[in-house]
């Protein structure tokens, strides 16, 4: 699969402190804690991982059904089960320690406070290098998306975050909001040291012949290749309102998904859903980037990274 | 988490697809790998169409296994299993697996096999499996009526004792499969497994803890990616120790399940 390439540089920056070997993670939620899956992908081979979103207790998630398919797509409602941050610390942070890739880890809090507690609780832990704020699910009642919706609250997080954190912050935001170039700038100014988007689109779907919702949480997140071109756009946008890296996704499925969210001026991107279908999906993706580049004449992959040109004239 | 031993991708090419009843088919797939590791109760995801429609794969355990081939039986229901209908011999799908946890039969015990629809599958399976315990095995198998019920003599062992029933009685038993299962049931004997439609398992989970014996159901929950990523396909427990043990994935720590332990 991929080699280290002499010739070929595809390290980039996700923060101005935080430089990974290749531009391709693995997406929050889509890809367990990590470790999990070190038998099944050579996880070094990975720009990084992010684990899935934890939070300060321990939740159960929504009831089932979780999932539904879509066009193209995919509806889900898991509402972030997950152990806790005791119950991570103590049983899957150890193993992401011994990962030769950039870990990442996601979390959502209740209140402010709560995700400082939770940001301060990673400092000086091995086996974690940066932290991905999720103000952006929208399975979260009392948390996620709330956040990531308003301006005010997306910088006071972001702000309480960074007081207390020694890791790299990396904001995810929400497509469901009417301006996301305010948003990203209010992290920015609040001090995010990075920008990752987007989290699902929120999606609902009927089963005509019950005419009860498919989803046992009634609402959920849309992923998958339906909404490439949404992210691609609102990627575009926040890339042209801040200064700090950011990190494309939506629905990336094949690396010419992953070119267009480079070439727009994303410094990386997340392969989620896609993962479902095709395990190894992020591994072809950074072949494909690696080809791409070689063909091109690219020795780094800064070359390409906002490489866009104007629309064709007529 | 559990392991995923001998997980991998194949090309699979298709030697056999024809109708075993009405709307069901049965497809002999070649794929040496996942046929030389795939047990009972296990499943095989399988990429339907190459492109976005449908755009998950849809899981499928096997029936049984001939050398470099397994074999499994789906109902045609969407596009996926419609794309699959029109496969010809020698069409290749990708497929993924083995997944899931295998059944092994309880020691020393008389085994009750109750089937529904498709959930005929992995009890056959696990009957093809062990024909040393094949004498201990009673197989009950339901469906709508006789179009609906395959020809049973040729997906399950000669010697496998069975009993038949339909919903308007035009074949075996006049009624659900369910009502056959009191004869068979030996209190302290016997183990209870069953697959098929939720309502049927459910009854068929009430009746065994009314007579106090054991029983396992291999699920049949919608699934998005099967190897436990998306945590979609999950099962409520009665009991948990903590609120993230709440709900368990099928695809994972599953299919099969206690039935006392889930709430149906």
């Amino acid at each position: 699969m991929t080699e280290t390439n002499n010739e070929l540089d595809l390290s980039t920056k996700i923060t101005n402190d935080l430089t990974i070997r290749n531009p391709v993670m693995m997406a929050s939620g889509t890809f367990g804690h990590g470790a999990e899956y070190a038998s099944l992908f050579d996880l070094s081979q990975l720009g990084g991982i992010v684990t899935k979103t934890i939070t300060f207790h321990p939740r159960a998630g929504n009831p089932p059904p979780r999932t539904a398919e879509t066009p193209s797509g995919m509806l889900n409602s898991i509402g972030l089960t997950n152990p806790g941050i005791d119950g991570f610390i103590a049983e899957k942070v150890p193993p992401l320690a011994a990962l030769n890739t950039c870990r990442v880890v996601s979390i959502a809090g209740t209140s402010d406070e709560e995700f400082a507690e939770m940001a301060r609780r990673f400092n000086d832990l091995e086996g974690v290098d940066a932290l991905e704020i999720n103000i952006s699910s929208p399975n979260m009642k009392d948390g996620g998306m709330l956040f990531g919706c308003s301006e005010t609250s997306a910088h006071a997080v972001t702000k309480a975050v960074k007081a207390v954190s020694k890791l790299p912050i990396i904001v995810k935001l929400t497509p469901n909001v009417t301006d996301i170039t305010a948003i990203a700038k209010a992290v920015e100014d609040g001090g995010a040291d990075g920008i990752a988007l987007i989290n699902t689109l929120l999606g609902m779907a009927i089963d005509v012949n019950t005419r009860r919702p498919i989803l046992g949480n009634i609402t959920g997140g849309l992923s998958g290749p339906a909404i490439k071109p949404v992210a691609l756009a609102l990627t575009w946008k926040v890339v042209n309102s801040v200064s700090i890296p950011v990190i494309g996704m939506g629905g990336i499925t094949t690396a010419r998904d992953a070119l267009e969210f480079l070439i727009i001026g994303a410094s990386a991107v997340q392969v989620g859903t896609a993962t479902f279908v095709h395990p190894g999906a992020a591994l072809e993706v950074i072949d494909g980037i690696a080809d791409y580049c070689k063909t091109n004449g690219m020795a780094n992959l800064s070359e390409l990274i906002g490489s866009l040109h104007p629309p064709q004239a007529h | 988490m559990p392991d995923i031993p001998n997980f991998t991708q194949e090309s699979a090419t298709v030697v056999r697809n024809e109708p075993v009843s009405q709307g069901v088919y049965l497809m002999r797939l070649e794929s040496p790998q996942i046929a030389q590791a795939i047990q009972p109760a296990q499943f095989v995801q399988i990429l339907t169409d190459p492109g976005l429609s449908p755009f998950l794969r849809r899981p499928f355990s096997a029936l049984r296994v001939e050398g470099n081939t397994f074999d499994i039986i789906y109902d045609v229901i969407g596009p996926g299993t419609g794309r699959m209908q029109n496969a010809k011999i020698g069409d290749t799908l990708n497929i993924s697996g083995p997944l899931g946890q295998a059944f092994n039969p309880p020691q020393q015990k008389r085994i009750l096999l109750v089937a529904g629809g498709v959930g005929l599958v992995p009890l056959a399976f696990l009957a093809w499996q062990h024909p040393n315990r094949r004498s201990d095995m009673v197989y009950l198998m339901g469906a709508a009526n006789s179009t609906r019920m395959p020809n049973m003599d040729a997906l399950l062992p000669q010697d496998l004792t069975r009993h038949l029933a339909t919903d308007d009685g035009s074949l075996g038993y006049k009624g659900f499969v369910t009502e056959l299962m009191k004869d068979h049931i030996i209190p302290n004997d016997t183990t209870i497994l069953t697959c098929g439609p939720h309502p049927m398992m459910a009854r068929v989970a009430a009746i065994a803890a009314q007579s106090g014996v054991p029983c396992y159901a291999s699920l049949e929950n919608h699934m998005a990616c099967g190897f436990g990523a998306c945590v979609g396909c999950v099962v409520e427990y009665k009991a948990f120790e903590t609120d993230d043990r709440r709900y368990r994935r099928a695809c994972l720590e599953g299919p099969v399940v206690d039935a006392h332990a889930i709430v149906w």
